[in-house]
Protein backbone atom coordinates (compact mmCIF):
# COMPACT_ATOMS: atom_id res chain seq x y z
CA UNK A 1 0.00 0.00 0.00
CA UNK A 2 2.48 2.62 0.90
CA UNK A 3 5.21 1.60 -1.55
CA UNK A 4 6.84 4.46 -2.97
CA UNK A 5 5.90 6.11 -6.35
CA UNK A 6 2.39 6.16 -7.61
CA UNK A 7 0.41 7.98 -4.07
CA UNK A 8 -2.75 5.75 -2.87
CA UNK A 9 -5.27 8.87 -3.69
CA UNK A 10 -3.56 8.72 -7.84
CA UNK A 11 -3.94 4.80 -7.48
CA UNK A 12 -7.56 5.49 -6.27
CA UNK A 13 -7.97 7.90 -9.44
CA UNK A 14 -6.49 5.18 -12.05
CA UNK A 15 -9.03 2.40 -10.50
CA UNK A 16 -12.32 5.01 -10.77
CA UNK A 17 -11.70 5.28 -14.25
CA UNK A 18 -10.79 2.13 -15.54
CA UNK A 19 -13.94 1.07 -13.56
CA UNK A 20 -15.93 4.19 -15.50
CA UNK A 21 -14.41 3.05 -18.82
CA UNK A 22 -15.71 -0.67 -18.10
CA UNK A 23 -19.26 0.42 -17.35
CA UNK A 24 -18.81 2.37 -20.78
CA UNK A 25 -18.48 -0.94 -22.59
CA UNK A 26 -20.92 -2.26 -20.80
CA UNK A 27 -23.65 0.34 -21.82
CA UNK A 28 -22.40 -0.25 -25.39
CA UNK A 29 -22.66 -3.85 -25.60
CA UNK A 30 -26.40 -3.62 -23.59
CA UNK A 31 -27.82 -0.28 -26.07
CA UNK A 32 -26.77 -3.20 -29.00
CA UNK A 33 -29.05 -5.27 -27.14
CA UNK A 34 -31.88 -2.85 -27.09
CA UNK A 35 -31.15 -1.93 -31.01
CA UNK A 36 -31.31 -5.27 -32.13
CA UNK A 37 -34.22 -6.63 -29.87
CA UNK A 38 -36.89 -5.87 -32.82
CA UNK A 39 -34.85 -6.99 -35.53
CA UNK A 40 -35.86 -10.11 -37.35
CA UNK A 41 -33.56 -12.17 -39.10
CA UNK A 42 -33.77 -12.95 -42.66
CA UNK A 43 -34.56 -16.61 -43.56
CA UNK A 44 -30.81 -18.38 -43.51
CA UNK A 45 -29.28 -15.79 -42.05
CA UNK A 46 -27.95 -15.88 -38.29
CA UNK A 47 -30.17 -14.01 -35.15
CA UNK A 48 -28.74 -11.57 -33.43
CA UNK A 49 -27.50 -13.24 -29.92
CA UNK A 50 -27.63 -11.71 -26.73
CA UNK A 51 -24.54 -10.29 -25.95
CA UNK A 52 -22.87 -9.66 -22.11
CA UNK A 53 -19.91 -8.87 -20.41
CA UNK A 54 -18.09 -10.03 -17.77
CA UNK A 55 -15.83 -7.81 -15.58
CA UNK A 56 -12.02 -9.31 -14.18
CA UNK A 57 -9.66 -7.35 -12.36
CA UNK A 58 -6.14 -6.84 -13.74
CA UNK A 59 -3.01 -6.42 -11.76
CA UNK A 60 -1.27 -2.94 -13.61
CA UNK A 61 2.32 -3.61 -12.75
CA UNK A 62 2.89 0.18 -13.12
CA UNK A 63 0.85 1.26 -11.61
CA UNK A 64 0.30 -1.28 -8.52
CA UNK A 65 -2.74 -1.60 -7.98
CA UNK A 66 -6.01 -3.61 -9.75
CA UNK A 67 -8.55 -2.09 -12.07
CA UNK A 68 -11.47 -3.25 -13.87
CA UNK A 69 -11.77 -4.73 -17.33
CA UNK A 70 -13.60 -6.23 -19.28
CA UNK A 71 -12.71 -9.81 -20.22
CA UNK A 72 -14.71 -10.77 -22.40
CA UNK A 73 -18.44 -10.56 -24.46
CA UNK A 74 -20.73 -13.35 -23.71
CA UNK A 75 -22.87 -14.07 -27.02
CA UNK A 76 -25.59 -15.51 -25.17
CA UNK A 77 -26.95 -18.94 -26.57
CA UNK A 78 -30.20 -18.82 -26.23
CA UNK A 79 -32.96 -20.16 -29.20
CA UNK A 80 -34.43 -17.50 -30.86
CA UNK A 81 -38.24 -16.76 -30.54
CA UNK A 82 -40.10 -17.86 -33.95
CA UNK A 83 -43.73 -16.62 -34.85
CA UNK A 84 -45.90 -17.54 -37.26
CA UNK A 85 -46.62 -14.57 -39.57
CA UNK A 86 -46.74 -15.58 -43.11
CA UNK A 87 -47.66 -12.30 -44.49
CA UNK A 88 -43.98 -11.16 -43.74
CA UNK A 89 -41.47 -10.24 -46.13
CA UNK A 90 -38.98 -11.71 -43.49
CA UNK A 91 -40.59 -15.33 -42.87
CA UNK A 92 -39.24 -18.48 -44.11
CA UNK A 93 -40.72 -21.29 -46.22
CA UNK A 94 -42.74 -22.32 -43.56
CA UNK A 95 -43.56 -18.74 -42.66
CA UNK A 96 -41.93 -18.43 -39.22
CA UNK A 97 -40.18 -15.53 -38.78
CA UNK A 98 -37.24 -15.47 -36.33
CA UNK A 99 -36.41 -13.15 -33.77
CA UNK A 100 -33.29 -12.36 -31.05
CA UNK A 101 -34.61 -13.77 -27.55
CA UNK A 102 -33.90 -10.52 -26.17
CA UNK A 103 -36.53 -8.89 -23.68
CA UNK A 104 -36.33 -5.14 -23.43
CA UNK A 105 -36.76 -4.67 -19.44
CA UNK A 106 -34.19 -6.96 -18.69
CA UNK A 107 -31.45 -4.78 -20.89
CA UNK A 108 -32.94 -1.56 -19.59
CA UNK A 109 -32.72 -2.48 -16.04
CA UNK A 110 -29.18 -3.36 -17.19
CA UNK A 111 -28.46 -0.06 -18.42
CA UNK A 112 -30.01 1.24 -14.96
CA UNK A 113 -27.49 -0.32 -13.45
CA UNK A 114 -24.89 0.10 -15.14
CA UNK A 115 -24.99 4.26 -15.49
CA UNK A 116 -25.43 3.83 -11.18
CA UNK A 117 -22.26 1.94 -10.93
CA UNK A 118 -20.49 4.88 -13.54
CA UNK A 119 -22.17 7.63 -11.52
CA UNK A 120 -20.95 5.78 -8.46
CA UNK A 121 -17.22 5.68 -9.82
CA UNK A 122 -17.71 9.45 -11.22
CA UNK A 123 -18.24 10.38 -8.02
CA UNK A 124 -15.25 8.62 -6.27
CA UNK A 125 -13.26 10.17 -9.16
CA UNK A 126 -14.53 13.75 -8.05
CA UNK A 127 -14.03 13.49 -4.57
CA UNK A 128 -10.45 12.17 -4.47
CA UNK A 129 -9.99 14.97 -6.75
CA UNK A 130 -11.08 17.22 -4.15
CA UNK A 131 -8.90 15.66 -1.86
CA UNK A 132 -6.29 15.93 -3.70
CA UNK A 133 -6.51 19.90 -4.57
CA UNK A 134 -6.73 20.50 -0.62
CA UNK A 135 -3.79 18.37 -0.58
CA UNK A 136 -1.86 20.82 -3.02
CA UNK A 137 -3.91 23.60 -1.27
CA UNK A 138 -1.75 23.25 1.57
CA UNK A 139 1.22 24.75 -0.15
CA UNK A 140 -0.74 27.83 -1.22
CA UNK A 141 -0.70 28.80 3.02
CA UNK B 1 8.48 18.83 20.66
CA UNK B 2 4.42 18.57 21.28
CA UNK B 3 3.78 20.32 18.05
CA UNK B 4 6.24 17.53 15.80
CA UNK B 5 4.81 15.14 17.41
CA UNK B 6 1.38 16.18 16.78
CA UNK B 7 2.43 17.19 12.96
CA UNK B 8 3.84 13.48 12.44
CA UNK B 9 0.83 11.83 13.76
CA UNK B 10 -1.44 14.20 11.69
CA UNK B 11 0.91 13.39 8.27
CA UNK B 12 0.08 9.26 9.17
CA UNK B 13 -3.45 10.08 9.75
CA UNK B 14 -3.26 11.41 5.95
CA UNK B 15 -1.22 7.85 4.93
CA UNK B 16 -4.31 6.20 6.55
CA UNK B 17 -7.38 8.14 5.12
CA UNK B 18 -5.56 7.74 1.62
CA UNK B 19 -5.10 3.89 1.93
CA UNK B 20 -8.49 3.38 3.10
CA UNK B 21 -9.79 5.88 0.52
CA UNK B 22 -7.73 3.80 -2.23
CA UNK B 23 -9.85 0.40 -0.73
CA UNK B 24 -12.98 2.02 -0.87
CA UNK B 25 -13.11 3.13 -4.49
CA UNK B 26 -11.92 -0.36 -5.10
CA UNK B 27 -14.98 -1.75 -3.73
CA UNK B 28 -16.86 0.62 -5.58
CA UNK B 29 -15.25 -0.66 -8.60
CA UNK B 30 -15.85 -4.17 -7.79
CA UNK B 31 -19.76 -3.65 -6.38
CA UNK B 32 -20.59 -5.64 -9.58
CA UNK B 33 -19.08 -8.40 -9.81
CA UNK B 34 -20.43 -11.11 -7.80
CA UNK B 35 -17.20 -12.82 -6.78
CA UNK B 36 -15.69 -9.88 -5.62
CA UNK B 37 -15.87 -9.69 -1.51
CA UNK B 38 -15.79 -6.38 0.58
CA UNK B 39 -12.29 -5.30 1.80
CA UNK B 40 -11.24 -2.98 4.71
CA UNK B 41 -8.13 -1.52 6.09
CA UNK B 42 -7.40 -2.12 9.99
CA UNK B 43 -8.44 1.08 12.09
CA UNK B 44 -6.34 3.58 12.01
CA UNK B 45 -5.44 2.91 15.99
CA UNK B 46 -4.48 -0.45 15.73
CA UNK B 47 -1.46 0.09 13.00
CA UNK B 48 -0.42 2.94 14.90
CA UNK B 49 -0.49 0.95 18.21
CA UNK B 50 1.56 -1.77 16.34
CA UNK B 51 4.18 0.53 14.71
CA UNK B 52 4.46 2.31 18.09
CA UNK B 53 5.60 -1.15 19.50
CA UNK B 54 8.06 -1.56 16.86
CA UNK B 55 9.63 1.83 18.22
CA UNK B 56 9.83 1.28 21.56
CA UNK B 57 11.27 -1.94 20.86
CA UNK B 58 13.81 -0.77 18.77
CA UNK B 59 14.52 2.00 21.42
CA UNK B 60 13.42 4.74 19.52
CA UNK B 61 11.00 6.80 21.43
CA UNK B 62 10.24 9.67 18.61
CA UNK B 63 8.01 8.66 16.29
CA UNK B 64 9.16 8.42 12.33
CA UNK B 65 6.60 8.44 9.44
CA UNK B 66 8.67 5.57 7.89
CA UNK B 67 7.32 3.54 10.72
CA UNK B 68 3.80 4.19 9.92
CA UNK B 69 3.79 1.16 7.54
CA UNK B 70 0.37 -0.21 6.16
CA UNK B 71 1.30 -3.40 5.40
CA UNK B 72 -0.64 -6.03 3.45
CA UNK B 73 -1.97 -7.57 6.46
CA UNK B 74 -3.65 -4.78 7.57
CA UNK B 75 -5.82 -5.32 4.12
CA UNK B 76 -8.81 -7.65 5.43
CA UNK B 77 -11.42 -9.31 2.89
CA UNK B 78 -14.76 -9.83 4.41
CA UNK B 79 -16.53 -13.00 3.69
CA UNK B 80 -19.70 -9.85 2.64
CA UNK B 81 -20.80 -8.64 -0.49
CA UNK B 82 -20.31 -5.12 -1.80
CA UNK B 83 -22.93 -2.56 -0.78
CA UNK B 84 -22.44 -0.15 -3.16
CA UNK B 85 -24.31 2.71 -1.26
CA UNK B 86 -22.50 1.56 1.47
CA UNK B 87 -19.07 2.12 0.32
CA UNK B 88 -20.73 5.77 -0.71
CA UNK B 89 -20.80 6.46 2.44
CA UNK B 90 -17.47 5.14 3.88
CA UNK B 91 -15.93 7.37 0.58
CA UNK B 92 -17.98 10.45 1.90
CA UNK B 93 -16.69 9.84 5.90
CA UNK B 94 -12.93 9.49 5.02
CA UNK B 95 -13.40 13.00 2.33
CA UNK B 96 -14.98 14.78 5.05
CA UNK B 97 -12.19 13.20 7.45
CA UNK B 98 -9.78 14.40 5.33
CA UNK B 99 -10.82 17.68 5.00
CA UNK B 100 -10.81 17.80 8.54
CA UNK B 101 -7.15 16.80 9.03
CA UNK B 102 -6.19 19.16 5.83
CA UNK B 103 -8.24 22.10 7.93
CA UNK B 104 -6.35 21.51 10.64
CA UNK B 105 -2.67 21.08 9.20
CA UNK B 106 -3.23 24.54 7.61
CA UNK B 107 -4.10 26.11 11.13
CA UNK B 108 -1.21 24.85 12.17
CA UNK B 109 1.13 26.04 9.66
CA UNK B 110 -0.65 29.29 10.14
CA UNK B 111 0.49 29.05 13.98
CA UNK B 112 3.63 28.37 13.27
CA UNK B 113 3.86 31.68 10.69
CA UNK B 114 2.51 33.89 13.28
CA UNK B 115 5.15 33.44 15.68
CA UNK B 116 7.76 33.47 12.62
CA UNK B 117 6.21 36.96 12.08
CA UNK B 118 5.87 37.90 15.48
CA UNK B 119 9.92 36.82 16.68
Amino acid sequence: MSDKGISPLTKSLYISTAAIVAQNQRVLVLSQNIANADVKAMPGQEVYRRQLVSFHNVYDNKIKASLLQVKKIIHVQAEPIKSYSPGDPMADKEGFVRQPNIKSIEEMTDVREASRSHESNLRAFERILLMLQNTVGLLKG
Amino acid sequence: MLSNRLSILMEQRAAWLSAKTQITVENIANADMKSARRKEIAPFVAILHRSHQARTNTGKLLSDVKDFKIKGQDILTTPDEISREQEMMQLTRATTDHDGLMSIIKKFHQMYRTILVKN
